[in-house]
């Protein structure tokens, strides 16, 4: 394994090592084509979930397709567990589980012959491996089907199977690309469960989603990927920071005068709205204090709240979006 | 554990192409390879039928019962017998007169009876005419006398005679035929027509057999329907005298109930030690119907086994079946199978759910080159083993081992090196319909058409066909064609090449003189192997 610092200067114990990876698509140079992936670093460590976070083509996916060893990094290195994802493939390969966006198998193939066929890959002895193989359909609710060809299968069901596929061996890391996508409201509280009982099993986790919100809830860090570069990597203590100073507050004035809004410039910036209603932004003093002030100062104080910046809100000033472009944003 | 390897064999293996491709082999093997290999000395298939026609006369006219039976003594209907009778004339001032004429047709137990009114004298010509549905063998069955006169005592001599229908034709009675479940097998047909027209009824058949020791001859014989000559008459010096033959110095064979009936050969124990075959036909009273008695050379009626083929020329045919045939369907089964194991599964992405198990890319990529090319040899073993057992049932040895571990050989360079084509281009093919449209387009191009590509090749460079120039441009287009590399094999087994371009040419040749050696077949086996597998891996390994 790796000890690293990551960007906080913290050291940790590194368990998934992206190391300075570089991907082209085209087998042109650097100087024609831009890469998929630009020099990203990052790590995953024991018992961490690592969200991680783009607009749509930003590199998330090509990312973990290579650490998982499906894709060959054009340079760079990713580890896990200290073994090369390239050069050590198959000592890697035992210590992951991948859940890809849109699982792809064998359709002819019938779902427990092929669960039983990964888990040949694996050395699971066959007994074992029915064993197993009969408790994960169990867990991803799909008892019944295990006998059934996976062309019958729909969307929902392949990417549980592919959940059911990368819990078999139960390995210490995870990658896991878009799972939120596509699933029902159950579904999604089902993966999140899933998620949150790796991180409590000491597993290693990287998730990227879309559903930015699910990943503020349980992520440890999360790391913003624009462009095929890695533009911040936040804690969860950072990212609750973000929350409260990038708050906005809302004051309706029963009588606004140039006075009040004198004073609220002086504090951070100000957006009125009609002639009473006063939007405080990029302040850091307590809210609570402000109010105090305004009342001591006469106004009278129709209405006084805080909203907490969103995740979504924090993205899209780190990526210079603006919330119009937020379409950009949404489920594939 | 559930072996990844062995998972993708039997995959491999229960695939429809490689079910389907390894039925087309095996059914054309029992379609083919008997041609080639049995000689049968039984009778060939007629279109047309055997026919034998009683007659007889009362008061109400003459009387016709007509039986016709293909070779396997089966009824054959819609003969037509048409008979005339007339007077006979004695001198050239009565000229005959018709007395009438009148045909029936067989039904489909192979009988016809029609009658030409009249008073029943035996002094009467008649002419009978058969008439095959298909016209073959139509035409006049005899003409004669029902009667022959002498003039000495100016009688007749009655061969038809009132009441008990006679043959018209021969002895009547007893032939010979083929066994319909057996065709190296003879049966006995016997057919008779008892008294009035009706039926035979508890006649009997006997048989006798004759010491080979015993010289024979025999006259009055004509040709017998299942082969060989039937003859009535026959003369024995010594041997047995068929004056004496009774039901107590014969062996019963069966009775006879209908018109028509057959009788399996009598068993024979030692075949070597008969002269002759005896039958006869007896009334229930005991008597034998003399008419009846015919005898048989024991070769009409146990003929010896089809002359097998010599080995070597059976181990010929085979070679140009294995490379006819299999070497035309070998490439196929490679494409289409390394398609479906790794071609397909590539481009749409299956194959990453299984590369990102702990497999490395060249383990995987040489597991899926291994596991197709497995399975495909053990289907084209067993094909290859149904051919072989299909000689060993009709000639009685299998093929030349020489010849099946050679073409078995080639076949699997041939397997490996389109396997490792097909797996190449996949690795450069971005879309599965072109790879398996180029990959069929290959199977046309170098299995199908390369003797006219070559022809063509020859021809513009001014190469006369059937020079020593031609013969090295066409050897030279087996070195570098994975798909004849059999032909190449087949070359130096036989020391005869085959070549078909714009015609079919074929002559021996000294391999050597031709750079076919062993060296040369090892080196090229070994490149068509070696190259496309290590292209693909290289690609597999080094590339997404």
């Amino acid at each position: 394994m790796k000890r690293l610092e990551n960007d906080h200067g913290d050291v940790a114990l590194s368990v998934i090592h992206v190391e300075g990876v570089t991907k082209y698509y085209t087998r042109k140079t650097a100087s024609s084509s831009r890469p998929a992936i630009d020099n990203i670093s990052f790590d995953v460590n024991d018992g961490e979930i690592v969200g991680f976070v783009g607009l749509n083509g930003a590199g998330k996916t090509t990312t973990i397709r290579i650490a998982s060893g499906v894709a060959l990094p054009s340079s760079g290195t990713i580890t896990v567990d200290g073994r090369d994802i390239v050069k050590e493939k198959a000592e890697a390969s035992k210590r992951l589980g991948w859940v890809p966006e849109f699982p792809n198998f064998d359709q002819n193939a019938k779902a427990k012959n092929l669960l039983l066929y990964f888990a040949g890959f694996h050395g699971i002895e066959k007994n074992e491996a029915e064993k197993r193989a009969d408790e994960l359909f169990q867990r991803v609710s799909l008892t019944g089907s295990e006998g059934k060809k996976l062309r019958t299968y729909s969307q929902g069901m392949k990417k549980r199977f592919s959940l059911a596929a990368a819990l078999l061996p139960d390995p210490k890391n995870f990658l896991f690309d878009e799972i939120l996508n596509g699933l029902d409201p159950e579904g999604i509280h089902f993966m999140r469960s899933l998620v949150v009982d790796l991180k409590k099993k000491e597993k290693a986790v990287l998730l990227s989603s879309h559903i930015l919100s699910e990943i503020e809830n349980i992520a440890d860090r999360v790391v913003f990927i624009h462009k095929g570069k890695i533009i911040k990597i936040a804690t969860r203590e950072e990212l609750a920071g973000i929350g409260s100073a990038g708050g906005v507050l809302k004051i309706v004035f029963q009588n606004l005068n140039d006075a009040a809004l004198g004073y609220l410039k002086g504090l951070g910036e100000v957006k009125l709205e009609g002639s009473d209603t006063v939007f405080l932004s990029a302040f850091s003093v307590d809210p609570t204090l402000i109010n105090t002030e305004l009342v001591k100062r006469g106004f009278l104080i129709r209405e006084f709240s805080f909203e907490k910046s969103s995740l979504e809100d924090y993205f899209f000033k780190l990526v210079g979006v603006t919330p119009e472009d937020s379409t950009r944003v949404v489920a594939k | 554990m559930t072996n990844p390897l062995l998972y993708d064999v039997k995959r491999s293996l229960t695939s429809k192409s490689v079910l389907i491709m390894m039925l087309v082999l095996i059914l054309l093997s029992f379609a083919l390879v008997p041609s080639f290999t049995a000689t049968s000395t039984g009778p060939g298939s007629n279109n047309y039928a055997y026919t034998q026609t009683y007659a007889y006369y009362d008061s109400s006219g003459y009387h016709f019962v007509a039986f016709a039976w293909n070779q396997f003594g089966q009824g054959v209907s819609g003969i037509t017998f048409q008979a005339n009778l007339s007077t006979i004339s004695s001198s050239p001032q009565s000229p005959p007169k018709t007395i009438g004429q009148s045909s029936g047709t067989t039904n489909s137990s192979g009988e016809a009876q029609f009658t030409i009114s009249g008073s029943g004298s035996p002094d009467i010509m008649f002419s009978l005419l058969t008439i095959q549905p298909n016209n073959y063998n139509s035409g006049e069955s005899g003409y004669g006398p029902f009667a022959s006169y002498n003039p000495q005592n100016d009688t007749f001599v009655t061969y038809v005679r009132p009441d008990q229908p006679v043959p018209l034709f021969g002895s009547g009675g007893i032939n010979i035929v083929t066994d319909s479940t057996n065709s190296s097998q003879r049966d006995i047909i016997v057919d008779w027509v008892g008294m009035f027209g009706a039926p035979p009824s508890n006649y009997s058949v006997y048989y006798s057999f004759e010491n080979s020791s015993a010289s024979s001859s025999s006259s009055g014989c004509q040709s017998n329907p299942g082969g060989g000559e039937v003859c009535t008459q026959v003369i024995t010096q010594p041997g047995l005298n068929p004056q004496t033959f009774n039901e107590s110095n014969m062996h019963i064979l069966g009775t006879l109930n209908s018109y028509t009936q057959i009788f399996p050969s009598p068993t024979v124990a030692n075949l070597s030690s008969i002269g002759r075959v005896f039958l006869a036909l007896f009334y229930p009273n005991g008597t034998m119907l003399s008419q009846s008695l015919t005898s048989f050379d024991p070769t009409v009626l146990y003929p010896p086994p089809p002359s097998p083929i010599t080995v070597a020329q059976g181990n010929s045919l085979v070679i140009g079946f294995f490379e006819g045939i299999f070497g035309l369907f070998v490439p196929l089964l490679a494409i289409l199978v390394s398609y479906n194991s790794y071609g397909k599964d590539r481009i749409s992405g299956v194959l990453e759910s299984v590369l990102s198990q702990p497999v490395s890319r060249r383990g995987l990529s040489l597991s899926r080159f291994v596991s197709s090319f497995a399975a495909m040899s053990i289907a084209i073993f067993i094909a290859m083993g149904v051919v072989d057992g299909i000689v060993w049932h009709y000639t009685g040895s299998f093929v030349n081992s020489e010849i099946i571990l050679s073409s078995a050989g080639a076949f699997l360079v041939e397997l490996a090196a389109f396997t490792g084509i097909m797996m190449l281009l996949s690795r450069v093919v971005k879309s599965s319909g072109a790879l398996i449209g180029i990959g069929i387009g290959l199977f046309i191009v170098i299995d199908f058409f390369w003797g006219v590509i070559l022809a063509l090749v020859t021809a513009l460079a001014r190469i006369g066909t059937g020079t020593v120039g031609y013969t090295q441009a066409m050897i030279f287009g087996e070195f570098v064609n994975p798909a004849q590399f059999v032909g190449l094999v087949d070359a130096y087994l036989t020391h005869q090449v085959n070549f078909v371009g714009l015609g079919s040419f074929g002559f021996p040749i000294t391999p050597s003189t031709y750079g076919i050696t062993v060296l040369s077949i090892t080196a090229t086996a070994i490149l068509w192997i070696g190259l496309p597998l290590a292209a693909f891996l290289y690609l597999a390994t080094k590339r997404d």
